[in-house]
């Protein structure tokens, strides 16, 4: 038994380092691309990696500032497209859980802290749930797509939270003419972990929910049905998984993180509702499940390398010319290249790498007989 | 009349563990209807994919219009004149026929773009010449399957076709659309065109064709004019008289009733009855076997007995219990366990470990399942011990079991279902592409199963595997059960003649 563990062990490692050998390539060639694109239009290559690097070394907290965020939204993506579910309204369940639980926030200020905080966060989460199942609901009894009602539904949270800040929850003063809510009470900001910093005690929430998502995935009841229905679904209803529930209760969880990324957003980094704050964090996620492969564990890996390109495009503007949306390429670049999977597995990119290193004479006499 | 049009000669197709077509010769008349005909797995599918060009035969020569010819692609099937009419129709449901006719054939152009006129006054002379007619704009989903299966034949016209192969026509057709079909096949040849029948309802077969080649297991068993046949010679051929190798088993101990079908009936897939009106029973420690040829209900009464499929009367009882209104993980729970025919689509998933695959039958169950967390280790255990019971061949546990082979895939189902003990084991085509080692095996675990007293209906294509493993046979035809038998002494050939539709019994329920 001793031996059989350890050569689980052993198998394991090797099938995760291949499938971290793979993602690493794609963010290599992704990064490659993306130079040669700014090479093409006659930017400073060398400030684009200048900037980057500059994110890691002199403005860590700015990284972690970012991590946080994506990490949550990553996560989110994951949980859902584990299990097959496209749900690409994780900005939308963001918004939804940050203004409600602003609108908790500001309308309950007078509860004392212990109460307030919790409160907020469930309403948030609660908030963000909820507008996912409703996506979930349409998609069982309605048949109508998740891939199409998620999406729009970004658009119906996006102006339902303009008007909420240019309507009920309209600050006062600066804040009315900078489109926000009021400021909630500072007894509730989550409180710094780095100081002089934006980094706060949401990233040990994020932190511990990537736990709780590793154990809910792989250790879980739920996690086996999420992932049968992922892979198969005509399987896991001969098997007698719930197909409907535990869609439902998938797109529900997936839509609670988001909502918990909008809160933590607020409650940490902004203290207030800002109008369109989110800045794309949630299409952000789905790009840092899709480079973790919508492993729990992936997603801090896969997360913390978006976070430092997006704290780089920050930098990256600042010391040059080449604008941020640089970024926005690398992620498409990701996007396609993980995609390209399925041509590495059914190609056999193993064979085709062999048989290109193999010698190159018999490479070009093929090539020569081509010709003729 | 007796020029040969076509003649496939000593051909041989072999895909990783069967030989599917050994050396088969085929000759077709001109202007002729000839019917293919066979059991399931017989060859008749993989000989006319080689004729069109979807598969490249391993050895042998196909001789057409009396020039060998070497058909490489589908393209160059359509280019000699050999049309399919595919048994599920190769339409685009949202386009009009005339687009679907002409959609990838040499159209007439103007410019860039497509001459729609030309094309319709073509369509129409290939209509009037052939004296059917079917609306050609009206959209291919709002057209019935037989209209759908007329739009099929003319496309293959259309694209000059000589021949023309039909497969399977009448699996989907009601008794008219197939009598009209029947027209439209004889003033086909009338009109010069060759016809390829490929049937396993002797009746049409008998009808309709001119000669009849029968294949089984591969070859080729007989070849006869259909003027001198009758359904107990082609039974015969299609059957055949090769001993069964029976396994070992002691007498059926049958105890008290575990499955009782009430009254059944479901629909089809295209929404006409598949099973209709059904009462049968399975006993404990017995073997109850289906026997039929395939797409006569079987598939859809499995999955209505499973849970998988709506019935639309009826009951089911378990062990007493009316299940009816149970879904699947009920009906699972009380103790019904199933091998399904589809092992691609159900039984399997591909995507997922060896270990995955088969903790789906007790992932929920104590002591594999607590509060909701998995016992990663007792699972771990469970499925080992079933890789090695069952003889399942993977690297570990961990193996995907998309890369495994087809038999090995096939035990990995077998294992999951039967391991559990089932009250009631359903499986469907149990040894499907399975070595003959794994076959013994397989039916040795089912008749432990039947010993240790528990109900096992067993639906099977194969002739031998039914008689060589149930205890009593219910026959199946079109949806009904039109005979029973204790398989005792029993006659093959009489089994076939029910099973083909030409006998049926009155029973007593």
């Amino acid at each position: 038994m001793k031996q059989s563990s350890s050569q689980r062990w052993r198998q394991s490692i090797r099938r995760n380092a291949g499938m971290l050998g793979q993602r690493a390539l794609i963010v290599v060639a992704a990064l490659l691309v993306a130079t040669i694109l700014v090479i093409i239009c006659g930017f400073d290559w060398v400030s684009v990696f200048e900037g980057i690097g500059g994110a890691i070394v002199h403005d860590i907290t700015g990284t972690l500032r970012w991590f946080t965020p994506l990490l949550l939204t990553g996560l989110a993506c994951a949980i859902a497209f584990r299990a097959g579910i496209w749900n690409m309204g994780a900005d939308g369940q963001l918004y939804m859980g940050a203004i409600l639980a602003t609108a908790v926030a500001l309308r309950f200020q007078t509860l004392p802290p212990a109460i307030l905080l919790p409160l907020v966060f469930i309403t948030g989460m609660l908030a963000g749930a909820a507008w996912a199942a409703i996506a979930g609901f349409l998609r069982i009894y309605c048949g109508a797509k998740e891939v199409v009602t998620t999406i729009l539904f970004n658009y119906v949270a996006f102006h339902f939270t303009d008007f909420m800040v240019h309507g009920p929850l309209k600050g006062s003063g600066g804040y009315a003419l900078s489109e926000s809510s009021d400021l909630i009470p500072e007894s509730i900001w989550l409180s710094k972990i780095i100081p002089e910093s934006s980094v706060t005690t949401g990233l040990i929430i994020a932190a511990c929910l990537v736990v709780v998502c590793y154990m809910l995935t792989t250790k879980t009841k739920f996690g086996y049905e999420n992932r049968m229905l992922g892979t198969n679904s005509a399987f896991a209803n001969y098997g007698g998984i719930h197909v409907r529930r535990t869609y439902m209760t998938t797109i529900t969880i997936s839509g609670a993180i988001a909502g918990l990324a909008g809160v933590i957003e607020m409650l940490g980094v902004h203290h207030h509702f800002a109008m369109r704050f989110s800045n794309n964090l949630g299409f952000d996620g789905m790009v840092v499940s899709i480079l973790a492969n919508d492993s729990a564990l992936g997603v801090p890996i896969s997360a913390f390398f978006f976070s430092i390109l997006r704290n780089g495009s920050y930098n990256i503007e600042r010391m040059s010319d080449v604008p941020r949306t640089l970024v926005t390429v690398v992620q498409a670049l990701v996007i396609l290249m993980a995609g390209s999977k399925f041509v590495f597995k059914h190609t056999n990119l193993k064979e085709k790498l062999a048989g290109l290193m193999k010698p190159k004479a018999a490479a070009g006499s093929g090539q020569g007989e081509s010709h003729e | 009349m007796s020029e040969t049009v076509l003649s496939m000669q000593h051909i041989v197709k072999a895909f990783p563990g069967v030989i599917a077509n050994n050396d088969v010769t085929l000759e077709v008349k001109k202007q002729s209807i000839h019917a293919l005909i066979g059991e399931n797995g017989a060859g008749k599918s993989t000989l006319m994919n080689v004729l069109c060009g979807l598969h490249a035969p391993d050895s042998g020569r196909i001789v057409f219009n009396g020039q060998e010819v070497g058909i490489r692609s589908t393209y160059d099937a359509i280019r000699l004149g050999i049309g399919m009419v595919h048994q599920h129709f190769m339409l685009v449901s949202d386009l009009t026929v005339l687009e679907n006719i002409i959609l990838g054939a040499d159209t007439p152009h103007k410019g860039a773009l497509t001459d729609y006129k030309t094309s319709r006054k073509r369509i129409e002379e290939i209509m009037e010449q052939y004296s059917f007619h079917v609306d050609l704009d009206k959209k291919v989903f709002e057209m019935s399957v037989g209209e759908m299966q007329r739009v099929e034949i003319i496309k293959a016209l259309y694209r000059g076709a000589e021949l023309l192969i039909l497969d399977e026509p009448t699996a989907v057709l009601t008794p008219s659309e197939t009598q009209a079909l029947f027209g439209v096949c004889r003033s086909l040849t009338a009109m010069g065109k060759t016809i390829l029948f490929i049937s396993h309802k002797l009746k049409e077969v008998l009808e309709i064709s001119d000669e009849i080649t029968v294949m089984r297991a591969g070859k080729v068993t007989g070849h006869i004019r259909t003027d001198e046949a009758d359904e107990i010679k082609l039974a015969t051929m299609m059957v055949g008289r090769d001993v069964v190798l029976r396994v070992r088993k002691d007498e059926a101990k049958p105890k008290g009733e575990v499955l009782r079908v009430e009254k059944l009936s479901a629909l089809n897939d295209r929404k006409l009855p598949a099973i209709k009106d059904i009462t049968f029973s399975v006993r404990a420690g017995e073997i109850v076997g289906i026997a039929g040829v395939d797409g006569n209900g079987q598939t859809e009464l499995v999955e209505t007995l499973t849970g998988l499929r709506k019935q639309t009367g009826g009951s089911i009882y378990l062990n007493g219990e009316n299940i009816t209104a149970c879904d699947c993980l009920k009906r699972r729970h009380h103790g019904i366990s199933h091998v399904p025919a589809d092992r691609m689509v159900f039984g399997i998933n591909r995507k997922c470990s060896v270990e995955e695959n088969l903790m789906l039958s007790v992932y929920n169950r104590k002591p594999y399942c607590r509060f909701g967390f998995l016992n990663k280790g007792r699972i771990r255990e469970y499925a080992m011990e079933l890789v090695r019971r069952f003889g399942i061949i993977a690297a570990s546990i961990e193996t995907l079991v998309g890369n495994m082979s087809g038999g090995n895939m096939q035990k990995v189902v077998v294992a999951r279902e039967i391991a559990i003990e089932p009250e009631l084991l359903i499986a469907a085509q149990p040894t499907r592409g399975v070595d003959v080692g794994a076959i013994e095996f397989i039916h040795n675990e089912i008749i432990k199963l039947r010993d240790k007293d528990k109900a096992v209906l067993l639906i099977s294509m194969e002739l031998d595997e039914v008689l060589s493993l149930s205890d009593r046979i219910l026959v199946f035809y079109e949806g009904e059960i039109v005979g029973e038998f204790e398989n005792k002494n029993l006659d093959e050939l009489e089994l076939g003649l029910y099973m083909t539709g030409a006998k049926r019994m009155e029973r007593a329920i």
